[in-house]
């Protein structure tokens, strides 16, 4: 926040203070040894689901009826399931999912619910009024209640869709297997949580010396909230961006899990879950493997986030 | 404390409407239903009788005014799959068994959380913190399905202690996973926020003057610190009451539990939409009623409340 303030000074200076900075976050953050084998596990995740096509040893769909229920072995590290499908491949694929759909709806509820929470936060009045009303209705649903509506609704309603201007949305939603439908239905709740967190911390900040002497010395509106606010609320975003994405990572498993998320023959950790519980007294393997892989991820997202926001926000209390 | 319940309970008619608008025109919007199958196609004349008897032909806002108007004498229409019975009548099948897990869950998650919570902050900074943290970081990550998987993977399958699923009642054995599975994050949850409020409290000045008089240790925890503590704590049972809510989806689905969650999946995957609708009013009552009752107890507590 004093940065700002700084504003005005020369460049080399700035930049010299904003590398110091970022070295002190950087050390900050390796002080949490969690974070670190977070980060690390993370990294790992991400290489694989990014990768996933070239380094899977089999496709995730090509079944081997002589070969089912195979424990594992040298073919099949991780085995084969009911249809005779090499496990590691669908983990391996099951990873593309989950990080697309955490990714891709991060993007898409930072893209409505900054430039909401934003201006709502900035201007007040009836816009701002109105938004928390809706935060208030909203949160009178569970959270996974509204998805799996939605979801039920988009499932429906996308196949139906041959013509006019939403059939393009129908073809996305069929190529990517029903992820276009999930990040929709997960984004259309989720940008209201952020809307209200940035909108926040923009009330927090819109009275502050350095937004009234940018305001006194002419700036427009949008150049303040572009140019001032932002930078500010830049660290508690990013903090909050990977707290909100375990968020929709379990929303895609637990509608995949229902039946409602990716469609088959594509894996999701959630999918994999639910094909192996019928068989989880015999072969436990098949709902274990998914259900540990699934909250590692998760538990390094929550441990990187809370790295992250004692590396860039030390003040904030825990 | 009247004027203010009166007005809370107004204010919660236009939530619940807009909760009925929002499920409503979903429902209404989702094409289709059970009957379109794409293998064995029903004759258009048995499509056109089963539109006609419920409603599906009429204008929309006379569905809407129409299924309110119901719901408010307590039927909640007929059910698509199980086309005899009235939705209302399913809910009072399968809804006692979820109340009982529920209340059984949320009870674990209070027993559990408080000592949670406390020792985090009593202990703070110590090893016995940063377990209860470490503790409370898992909750917060794993969801209640990859929870009950693997309850049911190593207490079950593994070591045999437990049957793998049912239901036989509150005293049965069987419930103990799906509890532990659905209240593990409320618990972690209230653990959390209790920690906050209570490293807080200990800071107050009343704390200081409870110690120079020379009380316990333990006593001033009990009696001062914690009673003020848990106050701000209410305000998160809309949550903790939601979390259970969605958990029994889930748990009960794994954990084979004729509960009102289970029936929720099956009418989902069933494109049940009559029960869609009306468990989605009927869990968002419950949450708004939670609401009301925190605010409540909340006003009675404090009286700045009231006044505000």
């Amino acid at each position: 926040m004093r940065d700002s303030a700084l504003a005005g000074v020369g460049a080399p200076a700035r930049a010299s203070h904003e590398r110091r900075r970022y070295h002190r976050a950087l050390a900050r953050f390796k002080r949490h040894k969690m974070a670190v084998v977070g980060a690390v596990f993370l990294a790992l995740v991400i290489l694989v689901a990014a990768a996933a096509p070239t380094l899977t040893p089999y496709r995730f769909d090509r079944q081997d009826l002589l070969a089912t229920y195979s424990p594992p072995s040298a073919r099949h590290w991780a085995g084969t399931d009911s249809l005779g499908r090499d496990v590691l491949s669908r983990l391996m694929y099951g990873a593309r999912v989950s990080m697309s759909v955490g990714v891709m709806t991060l993007l898409l509820v930072l893209a409505i619910g900054v430039p909401m929470g934003v201006t709502a936060g900035y201007f007040g009045g009836t816009f701002d009024l109105l938004l928390m009303r809706l935060v208030d209705v909203i949160y009178a649903i569970p959270y996974l209640l509204l998805v799996v509506l939605l979801q039920t609704f988009f499932t429906a309603f996308l196949p139906t869709v041959r013509a006019g201007p939403l059939v393009w949305l129908h073809a996305l939603n069929r190529n990517t297997n029903g992820i276009a439908a999930i990040v929709m239905a997960l984004s259309l709740i989720g940008w209201l949580d952020v809307a209200r967190i940035v909108r926040g911390q923009v009330l927090a900040l819109r009275h502050r010396e350095f937004v009234q002497g940018a305001r006194s010395l002419g700036a427009a509106d949008a150049h303040i909230m572009v140019a001032h606010l932002l930078p500010n609320i830049a660290a508690p975003i990013i903090v909050m961006a990977t707290l909100l994405i375990p968020n929709f990572i379990i929303a895609e498993a637990g509608l995949s899990f229902l039946g409602l998320g990716v469609q088959p023959p594509l894996p999701s950790w959630g999918t994999m879950i639910a094909e192996g519980i019928d068989s989880i007294e015999s072969y436990p393997r098949l709902v274990i493997a998914p259900a540990l892989i699934l909250a590692a991820t998760l538990l390094s997202l929550n441990f990187v986030g809370d790295g992250l926001r004692d590396a860039l926000d030390p003040v904030m209390e825990r | 404390m009247g004027a203010y319940l009166l007005r809370r309970l107004l204010l919660a008619i236009p939530t619940i409407a807009i909760v009925y608008t929002v499920a409503f025109l979903l429902v209404h919007a989702t094409p289709g239903g059970p009957w379109d199958n794409a293998e064995k196609p029903l004759a258009p004349q048995v499509i056109e009788n089963i539109r006609i008897k419920y409603h599906l032909n009429d204008p929309l806002w006379k569905q809407y005014l129409l299924y309110l108007n119901d719901a408010l004498h307590g039927s909640l229409g007929p059910s698509y799959v199980n086309t005899a019975r009235d939705v209302s009548e399913i809910i009072a099948d399968f809804f006692p068994v979820s109340i009982q897990l529920g209340a059984v869950a949320m009870l674990f998650a209070v027993v559990v959380g408080i000592p949670l919570g406390t020792l985090a902050a009593v202990y703070r900074n110590t090893p016995v913190d940063y377990a209860a943290i470490g503790v409370v970081v898992t909750g917060i990550s794993i969801p209640n399905y990859v929870m009950a998987t693997i309850l049911v993977t190593t207490l079950a399958v593994w070591l045999h202690w437990l049957p793998t699923g049912g239901w036989g009642g509150v005293w049965d054995i069987r419930i103990l996973i799906p509890t532990v599975a659905i209240g593990f994050r409320p618990a972690t949850t209230l653990a959390r926020y209790l920690r906050t409020s209570l490293l807080e409290v200990l800071g107050q000045d009343y704390i200081r003057t409870a110690r120079a008089k020379g009380l316990a240790g333990r006593k001033i925890i009990v009696r001062h610190a914690l009673r003020n503590a848990l106050v701000p704590i209410a305000t998160i049972s809309g949550i903790l009451v939601a979390d259970v809510i969605t958990g029994s989806f889930f748990v009960e689905t794994i954990t084979r539990v004729p509960g009102i969650g289970r029936y929720f999946v099956t009418a989902t995957t069933g494109r049940d939409y009559p029960v869609l609708l009306a468990l989605a009013l009927l869990f968002g009552v419950i949450i708004i009623t939670m609401n009301i009752l925190v605010d409540l107890s909340y006003a009675a507590l404090d009286p700045q409340v009231r006044y505000s």
